[in-house]
């Protein structure tokens, strides 16, 4: 039931954010204080490494497309990448994987092509 | 009074003997002078000698009861207190004296006579500011709790009789151009109570000026207009004070207080506490007032943000749940409904938004009304939920809400079954539950609603035959912990398993069969909203279709799953 976040800043600009555990109503509003804090401290690109996360619920989808919005109002993205199992089923069920989905070799994937 | 005493004491013989100090025991021969000591008592004496006239009168004796002589008999006075039988106290000349008689030597008597009134006037005044105290602490217990203005007016009026008035009538503060009164009259037993309900244009004009916050004087005014009335009896009337006061609300006066009593009523002296009881019946009306003002609030919307049952369509049987995560405020994220379309046949949907309690359940409320209009112009499944998401995009600009959405047409065939047209938003894809047994999950996807400009939204159709049926449920059905461990989610395969077999169930039963199991599995533990819609195609030949709500499965002897309809 433990959940962290860890970040380290990314190879030509930009932070990775890697959680790991289950993100729920509990844990959340870590993950919120971590983006808040980050976009105070001027980081507008954030790719959240979701390898480690084992469950995410609908206040998980909440806390990316609130960081999405955030980090899209400062001109940035948000972006995820390594979801698997149930986290991943979440992501397709909800259409995130594809708004949300990072694309490495798009310079800038604030804008992935859609069908 | 001691140095009185001591005076004699320092006489030029006694100090010969002893030239210190005096002692402070007097010397035999120095007998103090006894009349002159007393002359300093707060006590007057009058002495009599056994024929009963008096022989001695103290200077204080003298002042209070002149009447009384020395050289005649003390019943020559009149005092009637001072008699063999008077009494231990008595009024004389404006005061109160107390009188004590002391039988002396030789069969004479001694009237010790004090002035008592300051002692008593203190004591009065002390018992009946406790009373009042007394009173308005009462009243203010009393008028404490009353959660309806109506109950807080009643119990006014109750409270004033007998202690402030004979008749007490409280007029409300007019709502909507009529203004409500209670009256209590005393009675042999008690308080007589009725009401009553006068246009603001019929009220009489001590009651107008005392909405206003002033407080009418005029006192024969004030009779005529409470008999006018009809709250004071004429026959009383001419013995009757009336008193009005306006009864202090928040932003001026919440009602009017008017009190009846005989002309015996000091009101001087009680005009106080009828306005220090009206100040406590304000705070206790402006208390209820504002219970029910918000309670009326928070009943409209909370009425407004419950989802409503789906409406009737032929060849659909209905079966919903519903279980807000905060019981306490009865509403929540999760939210369904349906509607008639004009062509034939409904719109259904199902969804969750985002963010927790009164604020997604107000979310849910605009969603809901969205629907309501949108469907009037858009009847495909896929861009209605289209003009949902740029609507919710629209409106709450940067506020990053969003909502997981199922939403389908149902048409019925000619060949009996039903046709739905569904459109996923995000959310988990409907289940269905075959004739043969089985249950489908329908590959539904889509992307949340009021995320992203022009999202993907999933479209497909599913077929059911008479008797099979479509399950929309939220993520509290599949995402409740519990179990063994205590934090193992249902999870969809344990609900698949669940619902396997159960193809000849009707719906009502099932919704309420899929809230029992996550409750079940919760075992008491906290939990997300839950909602269940289910459609059911109706067998060809049944009986006349109405929509039935949830019942409580039967005993067991028609299994867990209760009796078919």
């Amino acid at each position: 039931m433990t959940f962290t976040v860890t970040h380290s800043p990314r190879d030509g600009g930009g932070v990775c954010l890697r959680l790991a555990g289950e993100l729920d109503l509990s844990t959340s509003g870590e993950l919120n204080e971590t983006i808040d804090r980050l976009a105070t401290q001027g980081e507008r690109h954030l790719l959240l490494d979701l390898s480690e996360l084992t469950f995410c619920d609908s206040t998980g989808i909440a806390a990316f497309v609130r960081g999405d919005n955030r980090a899209s109002a400062a001109g940035g993205w948000l972006r995820l990448t390594g979801a698997s199992g149930r986290v991943d089923r979440v992501l397709q069920v909800t259409g995130l994987a594809d708004v949300l989905r990072y694309i490495p070799d798009t310079m800038d994937p604030a804008t992935p092509s859609r069908p | 009074m001691s140095s009185t005493a001591r005076a004699p004491v320092c006489s030029p013989g006694a100090a010969r003997s002893a030239p210190a100090p005096p002692p402070l025991a007097p010397g035999h021969d120095q007998e103090p002078d006894w009349f002159e000591l007393v002359g300093h008592f707060h006590e007057g004496l009058i002495v009599c000698d056994a024929d009963g006239v008096v022989r001695h009168l103290s200077p204080v004796a003298e002042r209070l009861v002149p009447e009384v002589v020395r050289g005649r008999p003390l019943v020559a006075s009149g005092v009637a207190g001072l008699g063999r039988d008077g009494a231990a106290q008595f009024g004389h000349r404006g005061r109160r004296l107390r009188v004590r008689q002391i039988a002396l030597a030789g069969a004479r008597r001694c009237h010790y006579v004090e002035d008592v009134s300051e002692i008593v006037g203190h004591a009065d005044a002390l018992l009946a500011e406790r009373a009042r105290s007394a009173f308005l602490t009462m009243v203010g217990e009393k008028l404490g709790n009353a959660p309806h203005p109506d109950r807080a007016a009643a119990a006014v009026v109750r409270l004033a009789v007998p202690t402030l008035a004979e008749v007490a009538v409280l007029v409300l503060a007019p709502r909507c151009g009529r203004a409500r009164w209670w009256r209590a009259s005393a009675t042999a037993g008690g308080a007589a109570m009725d009401s009553g309900a006068s246009p603001v244009t019929a009220l009489p004009p001590a009651i107008v000026e005392g909405l206003s916050g002033a407080e009418p004087h005029a006192a024969e005014r004030l009779v005529e207009q409470a008999v006018a009335a009809g709250w004071l009896a004429q026959s009383t009337a001419r013995q009757a004070v009336v008193r009005v006061v306006p009864v202090p609300g928040r932003d001026g006066p919440v009602a009017v207080l008017l009190v009846a009593r005989r002309r015996t009523f000091r009101w001087d002296d009680d005009v106080e506490l009828v306005r220090a009881f009206a100040t406590r019946a304000g705070a206790a009306l402006t208390t209820a007032v504002l219970y029910r003002d918000q309670a009326e609030l928070a009943d409209t919307l909370r009425a407004s943000l419950l989802p409503v049952e789906p409406v009737a369509v032929a060849g659909v049987q209905w079966g919903t749940a519903y279980r807000p995560a905060r019981a306490s405020v009865r509403i929540g994220g999760d939210f369904y409904g349906s509607h008639r379309l004009p062509g034939g046949g409904a719109v259904f949907f199902l969804g969750d938004v985002s963010g927790k309690g009164v604020e997604a359940a107000v979310f849910t409320g605009q969603l809901r009304q969205c629907l309501q209009a949108l469907h009037r112009v858009e009847a495909n499944p896929g861009r209605l939920l289209a003009l949902l998401n740029d609507a919710v995009l629209e409106t709450d600009a940067g506020r990053g809400r969003f909502a997981t959405v199922v939403l389908g047409v149902v048409h019925p065939r000619r060949e009996g079954g039903l046709r739905l047209t569904l459109a996923g938003g995000g959310h988990l894809p409907p289940l269905v539950l075959r004739a043969s047994g089985e249950v489908e999950a329908v590959p539904l996807r889509g992307m949340l609603i009021g995320v992203v400009p022009d999202p993907r939204i999933g479209e497909l159709t599913v077929q059911l035959e008479p008797g099979e049926t479509c399950l929309l449920y939220s993520d509290g059905v599949t995402e409740a912990r519990g179990g063994c461990r205590g934090d193992e989610q249902f999870g969809q395969e344990r609900l698949v398993d669940a619902l396997t077999g159960c193809h000849g169930v009707a719906a009502p039963v099932l919704a309420e069969r899929i809230e029992q199991l996550t409750c079940d599995w919760l075992a008491h533990g906290d939990h997300d909203d839950i909602a269940v819609l289910a459609l059911r195609a109706t067998g060809a030949a049944a009986r006349p279709r109405r929509h039935l709500r949830a019942v409580p499965a039967s005993g067991g002897s028609v299994g867990p799953w209760g009796t078919r309809p």
